[in-house]
Protein backbone atom coordinates (compact mmCIF):
# COMPACT_ATOMS: atom_id res chain seq x y z
CA UNK A 1 0.00 0.00 0.00
CA UNK A 2 1.40 3.37 -0.98
CA UNK A 3 0.34 6.97 -0.96
CA UNK A 4 0.90 9.33 -3.85
CA UNK A 5 0.31 13.06 -3.66
CA UNK A 6 -0.51 14.87 -6.89
CA UNK A 7 -0.33 18.66 -7.16
CA UNK A 8 -1.38 20.56 -10.27
CA UNK A 9 -0.54 24.25 -10.30
CA UNK A 10 -2.31 27.02 -12.20
CA UNK A 11 0.66 27.16 -14.54
CA UNK A 12 0.12 23.58 -15.60
CA UNK A 13 2.94 22.04 -13.65
CA UNK A 14 2.14 18.62 -12.26
CA UNK A 15 4.04 17.44 -9.21
CA UNK A 16 3.76 13.85 -8.17
CA UNK A 17 5.13 12.89 -4.84
CA UNK A 18 5.42 9.37 -3.52
CA UNK A 19 4.53 9.88 0.13
CA UNK A 20 4.96 6.51 1.76
CA UNK A 21 4.74 2.78 1.45
CA UNK A 22 6.78 2.15 -1.68
CA UNK A 23 9.56 -0.34 -2.07
CA UNK A 24 12.12 -0.43 -4.83
CA UNK A 25 10.73 0.74 -8.12
CA UNK A 26 7.12 0.42 -7.07
CA UNK A 27 6.58 4.18 -6.75
CA UNK A 28 7.68 4.73 -10.30
CA UNK A 29 5.55 1.83 -11.44
CA UNK A 30 2.50 3.26 -9.64
CA UNK A 31 2.92 6.64 -11.28
CA UNK A 32 3.59 5.03 -14.65
CA UNK A 33 0.49 2.97 -14.19
CA UNK A 34 -1.72 6.03 -13.73
CA UNK A 35 -0.13 7.95 -16.57
CA UNK A 36 -0.41 5.02 -18.94
CA UNK A 37 -4.09 4.57 -18.18
CA UNK A 38 -5.27 8.13 -18.67
CA UNK A 39 -8.31 8.33 -20.97
CA UNK A 40 -7.72 7.93 -24.67
CA UNK A 41 -7.41 11.35 -26.23
CA UNK A 42 -6.56 13.14 -23.02
CA UNK A 43 -3.14 14.68 -23.47
CA UNK A 44 -0.63 17.21 -22.39
CA UNK A 45 1.63 18.85 -24.88
CA UNK A 46 4.69 17.33 -23.27
CA UNK A 47 5.80 16.01 -19.94
CA UNK A 48 9.27 16.51 -18.63
CA UNK A 49 10.69 14.65 -15.72
CA UNK A 50 12.50 17.10 -13.52
CA UNK A 51 13.25 14.71 -10.75
CA UNK A 52 12.35 11.21 -9.90
CA UNK A 53 13.06 9.61 -6.58
CA UNK A 54 12.55 6.33 -4.85
CA UNK A 55 10.98 6.41 -1.43
CA UNK A 56 10.25 3.52 0.84
CA UNK A 57 9.59 5.33 4.09
CA UNK A 58 7.52 8.27 5.25
CA UNK A 59 9.68 11.29 4.65
CA UNK A 60 9.70 14.79 3.29
CA UNK A 61 10.91 14.19 -0.21
CA UNK A 62 11.59 16.26 -3.23
CA UNK A 63 8.49 16.06 -5.40
CA UNK A 64 8.65 14.81 -8.95
CA UNK A 65 7.57 17.58 -11.26
CA UNK A 66 6.03 17.07 -14.67
CA UNK A 67 5.98 20.24 -16.68
CA UNK A 68 3.13 20.82 -19.07
CA UNK A 69 4.97 22.83 -21.67
CA UNK A 70 3.41 25.80 -23.51
CA UNK B 1 -36.62 46.30 -20.37
CA UNK B 2 -38.36 47.14 -23.64
CA UNK B 3 -36.91 46.26 -27.03
CA UNK B 4 -36.26 49.94 -27.62
CA UNK B 5 -34.40 50.29 -24.34
CA UNK B 6 -32.45 47.14 -25.15
CA UNK B 7 -31.44 48.53 -28.52
CA UNK B 8 -30.40 51.78 -26.98
CA UNK B 9 -28.37 49.95 -24.38
CA UNK B 10 -26.63 47.73 -26.92
CA UNK B 11 -26.12 50.25 -29.66
CA UNK B 12 -26.10 53.50 -27.78
CA UNK B 13 -23.72 55.27 -25.52
CA UNK B 14 -23.62 52.51 -22.88
CA UNK B 15 -21.15 50.50 -24.93
CA UNK B 16 -18.89 53.50 -25.30
CA UNK B 17 -19.17 54.08 -21.58
CA UNK B 18 -18.28 50.47 -20.91
CA UNK B 19 -15.19 50.80 -23.08
CA UNK B 20 -14.16 53.91 -21.23
CA UNK B 21 -14.60 52.13 -17.92
CA UNK B 22 -12.31 49.40 -19.19
CA UNK B 23 -14.92 46.71 -18.78
CA UNK B 24 -14.65 45.47 -22.31
CA UNK B 25 -12.51 42.38 -22.68
CA UNK B 26 -14.22 40.75 -25.62
CA UNK B 27 -12.05 39.36 -28.34
CA UNK B 28 -11.84 41.87 -31.13
CA UNK B 29 -12.68 40.13 -34.36
CA UNK B 30 -13.04 41.38 -37.86
CA UNK B 31 -16.40 40.54 -39.26
CA UNK B 32 -16.56 39.94 -43.00
CA UNK B 33 -20.22 40.30 -43.75
CA UNK B 34 -23.38 39.55 -41.88
CA UNK B 35 -23.17 35.80 -42.38
CA UNK B 36 -20.54 35.51 -39.65
CA UNK B 37 -22.54 37.58 -37.22
CA UNK B 38 -24.46 34.83 -35.59
CA UNK B 39 -26.16 36.89 -32.94
CA UNK B 40 -28.72 35.36 -30.63
CA UNK B 41 -31.08 38.27 -30.80
CA UNK B 42 -32.68 39.26 -34.06
CA UNK B 43 -33.00 42.77 -32.70
CA UNK B 44 -29.28 42.96 -32.14
CA UNK B 45 -28.08 46.20 -33.76
CA UNK B 46 -25.53 46.01 -36.55
CA UNK B 47 -22.69 48.32 -35.64
CA UNK B 48 -21.09 50.18 -38.48
CA UNK B 49 -17.47 49.81 -39.57
CA UNK B 50 -15.20 46.91 -40.40
CA UNK B 51 -14.39 46.07 -36.81
CA UNK B 52 -16.86 45.22 -34.16
CA UNK B 53 -16.89 43.30 -30.95
CA UNK B 54 -17.48 39.63 -31.28
CA UNK B 55 -17.62 36.90 -28.71
CA UNK B 56 -15.51 34.13 -30.15
CA UNK B 57 -14.22 30.83 -28.93
CA UNK B 58 -10.53 30.30 -28.40
CA UNK B 59 -8.69 27.19 -27.34
CA UNK B 60 -7.25 26.48 -23.95
CA UNK B 61 -3.79 25.54 -25.13
CA UNK B 62 -2.60 22.10 -24.37
CA UNK B 63 -5.77 20.73 -22.86
CA UNK B 64 -7.67 18.01 -24.63
CA UNK B 65 -10.31 15.88 -23.05
CA UNK B 66 -10.51 12.19 -23.65
CA UNK B 67 -13.36 10.02 -24.82
CA UNK B 68 -16.35 10.15 -22.51
CA UNK B 69 -14.96 12.96 -20.39
CA UNK B 70 -17.64 15.59 -21.04
CA UNK B 71 -19.43 14.67 -17.82
CA UNK B 72 -16.21 15.06 -15.86
CA UNK B 73 -15.59 18.41 -17.53
CA UNK B 74 -19.10 19.51 -16.57
CA UNK B 75 -18.56 18.37 -13.00
CA UNK B 76 -15.25 20.25 -12.93
CA UNK B 77 -16.82 23.46 -14.20
CA UNK B 78 -19.67 23.20 -11.68
CA UNK B 79 -17.23 22.72 -8.84
CA UNK B 80 -14.99 25.54 -9.99
CA UNK B 81 -17.84 28.01 -10.48
CA UNK B 82 -19.44 27.03 -7.19
CA UNK B 83 -21.67 29.78 -5.80
CA UNK B 84 -20.45 32.29 -8.36
CA UNK B 85 -22.94 31.27 -11.03
CA UNK B 86 -25.04 28.61 -12.72
CA UNK B 87 -23.63 25.86 -14.92
CA UNK B 88 -25.62 23.95 -17.53
CA UNK B 89 -24.25 20.92 -19.39
CA UNK B 90 -25.85 19.95 -22.68
CA UNK B 91 -27.77 16.74 -23.05
CA UNK B 92 -25.94 13.99 -24.89
CA UNK B 93 -26.42 14.15 -28.66
CA UNK B 94 -28.10 17.53 -28.47
CA UNK B 95 -27.04 20.43 -30.66
CA UNK B 96 -25.76 22.35 -27.69
CA UNK B 97 -26.72 25.29 -25.53
CA UNK B 98 -27.28 28.63 -27.23
CA UNK B 99 -25.24 31.28 -25.49
CA UNK B 100 -26.19 34.90 -24.98
CA UNK B 101 -23.73 37.71 -25.24
CA UNK B 102 -23.75 41.47 -25.17
CA UNK B 103 -21.85 41.27 -28.43
CA UNK B 104 -22.41 39.36 -31.62
CA UNK B 105 -21.55 35.70 -31.24
CA UNK B 106 -19.22 34.10 -33.77
CA UNK B 107 -20.83 31.32 -35.72
CA UNK B 108 -18.63 28.61 -34.25
CA UNK B 109 -19.49 29.75 -30.74
CA UNK B 110 -23.28 29.84 -30.93
CA UNK B 111 -23.89 26.48 -29.32
CA UNK B 112 -21.85 25.48 -26.33
CA UNK B 113 -21.37 22.10 -24.68
CA UNK B 114 -21.36 23.78 -21.29
CA UNK B 115 -22.83 27.17 -20.45
CA UNK B 116 -21.98 29.29 -17.43
CA UNK B 117 -23.95 32.30 -16.27
CA UNK B 118 -22.13 34.13 -13.50
CA UNK B 119 -24.34 35.94 -11.02
CA UNK B 120 -24.89 39.55 -11.91
CA UNK B 121 -23.86 38.99 -15.54
CA UNK B 122 -26.14 39.43 -18.53
CA UNK B 123 -24.06 37.22 -20.80
CA UNK B 124 -22.91 33.61 -20.82
CA UNK B 125 -19.58 31.88 -20.95
CA UNK B 126 -19.55 29.10 -23.50
CA UNK B 127 -17.32 26.06 -23.16
CA UNK B 128 -16.81 23.91 -26.24
CA UNK B 129 -15.25 20.56 -27.02
CA UNK B 130 -14.33 19.96 -30.64
CA UNK B 131 -14.11 16.61 -32.40
CA UNK B 132 -10.48 16.15 -31.35
CA UNK B 133 -11.26 16.90 -27.71
CA UNK B 134 -9.75 20.38 -27.72
CA UNK B 135 -11.47 22.62 -25.19
CA UNK B 136 -12.38 26.16 -26.17
CA UNK B 137 -14.11 28.97 -24.38
CA UNK B 138 -15.98 32.08 -25.49
CA UNK B 139 -16.97 35.01 -23.37
CA UNK B 140 -16.76 38.71 -23.00
CA UNK B 141 -15.34 40.44 -19.99
CA UNK B 142 -18.65 41.58 -18.62
CA UNK B 143 -19.43 38.16 -17.27
CA UNK B 144 -16.76 37.91 -14.59
CA UNK B 145 -15.59 41.39 -13.75
CA UNK B 146 -16.79 42.38 -10.32
CA UNK B 147 -17.97 38.92 -9.35
CA UNK B 148 -17.21 38.86 -5.64
CA UNK B 149 -17.53 35.09 -5.29
CA UNK B 150 -14.85 34.55 -7.92
CA UNK B 151 -12.63 37.16 -6.34
CA UNK B 152 -12.94 35.47 -2.98
CA UNK B 153 -12.19 32.11 -4.52
CA UNK B 154 -9.29 33.16 -6.76
CA UNK B 155 -7.23 35.31 -4.38
CA UNK B 156 -8.75 38.58 -5.53
CA UNK B 157 -8.71 37.75 -9.24
CA UNK B 158 -11.78 37.49 -11.44
CA UNK B 159 -10.39 37.63 -14.97
CA UNK B 160 -10.92 35.03 -17.63
CA UNK B 161 -7.29 33.91 -17.76
CA UNK B 162 -7.40 32.98 -14.10
CA UNK B 163 -10.59 31.03 -14.65
CA UNK B 164 -9.13 29.19 -17.66
CA UNK B 165 -5.92 28.29 -15.86
CA UNK B 166 -7.86 26.99 -12.89
CA UNK B 167 -10.21 25.02 -15.10
CA UNK B 168 -7.24 23.50 -16.89
CA UNK B 169 -5.45 22.55 -13.67
CA UNK B 170 -8.56 21.24 -11.92
CA UNK B 171 -9.53 19.12 -14.91
CA UNK B 172 -6.07 17.57 -15.07
CA UNK B 173 -6.23 16.80 -11.34
CA UNK B 174 -9.69 15.28 -11.67
CA UNK B 175 -8.57 13.19 -14.63
CA UNK B 176 -5.71 11.79 -12.56
CA UNK B 177 -8.15 11.01 -9.79
CA UNK B 178 -10.73 9.40 -12.06
CA UNK B 179 -8.06 7.27 -13.71
CA UNK B 180 -6.62 6.15 -10.40
CA UNK B 181 -10.03 5.24 -8.97
CA UNK B 182 -10.95 3.37 -12.16
CA UNK B 183 -7.79 1.30 -11.69
CA UNK B 184 -8.48 0.43 -8.07
CA UNK B 185 -6.89 3.25 -6.09
CA UNK B 186 -8.75 5.41 -3.59
CA UNK B 187 -8.61 9.19 -3.38
CA UNK B 188 -8.96 11.84 -0.74
CA UNK B 189 -10.63 14.07 -3.33
CA UNK B 190 -9.36 17.04 -5.30
CA UNK B 191 -8.96 20.15 -3.19
CA UNK B 192 -8.00 23.65 -4.26
CA UNK B 193 -5.35 25.01 -1.94
CA UNK B 194 -5.00 28.77 -1.93
CA UNK B 195 -1.45 30.10 -1.65
CA UNK B 196 -2.33 33.50 -0.21
CA UNK B 197 1.17 34.87 -0.27
CA UNK B 198 1.75 34.07 -3.93
CA UNK B 199 -1.88 34.92 -4.76
CA UNK B 200 -2.34 31.70 -6.74
CA UNK B 201 -3.94 28.37 -6.11
CA UNK B 202 -3.15 24.74 -6.81
CA UNK B 203 -5.10 21.51 -6.87
CA UNK B 204 -4.06 18.66 -4.66
CA UNK B 205 -5.15 15.08 -4.20
CA UNK B 206 -3.75 12.10 -2.41
CA UNK B 207 -4.07 8.64 -3.87
CA UNK B 208 -3.86 5.40 -1.97
CA UNK B 209 -2.77 2.42 -4.03
CA UNK B 210 -4.44 0.00 -1.62
CA UNK B 211 -3.43 -3.60 -2.13
CA UNK B 212 -3.18 -3.18 -5.83
CA UNK B 213 0.08 -4.39 -7.30
CA UNK B 214 -0.56 -4.87 -10.97
CA UNK B 215 1.47 -1.92 -12.06
CA UNK B 216 3.29 -3.99 -14.62
CA UNK B 217 0.18 -4.45 -16.78
CA UNK B 218 0.70 -1.28 -18.71
CA UNK B 219 -1.66 -0.23 -21.40
CA UNK B 220 -0.57 2.72 -23.47
CA UNK B 221 -3.72 4.73 -24.09
CA UNK B 222 -2.62 8.32 -24.33
CA UNK B 223 -0.16 10.52 -26.12
CA UNK B 224 2.00 11.41 -23.15
CA UNK B 225 5.63 11.73 -24.00
CA UNK B 226 8.75 11.93 -21.93
CA UNK B 227 10.41 9.52 -19.61
CA UNK B 228 9.55 9.01 -16.01
CA UNK B 229 12.75 7.18 -15.43
CA UNK B 230 15.95 8.19 -13.79
CA UNK B 231 17.43 8.05 -10.38
CA UNK B 232 16.51 4.50 -9.53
Amino acid sequence: MGKIKVIVTEEGQIKIEAKEGFEGKSCQEAIDFILNNLPTGFSFEELETIRHGNFSVVAENEPQAYLQKE
Amino acid sequence: MSVRQKREKLGGSNIAEAFSRGEHEAIEGEIHGASQVAGWDSNHPQLEGNHMSTTQRISIKGLKIGEGQLDLLGETVKELVGDAGTVTVKEKDSEGLRIRSQHAVAQNARFADIKVRFHGASADVGIYVDAEGQIGMAWDGYVVRGNTQLKDHFEGRADRHTFEKNLNAMFVAKTFEETAIRKGFSSTGVKRVSLKKEKVGQFELELNTGGFGGFGNKKKTNSLTGSLGGGL
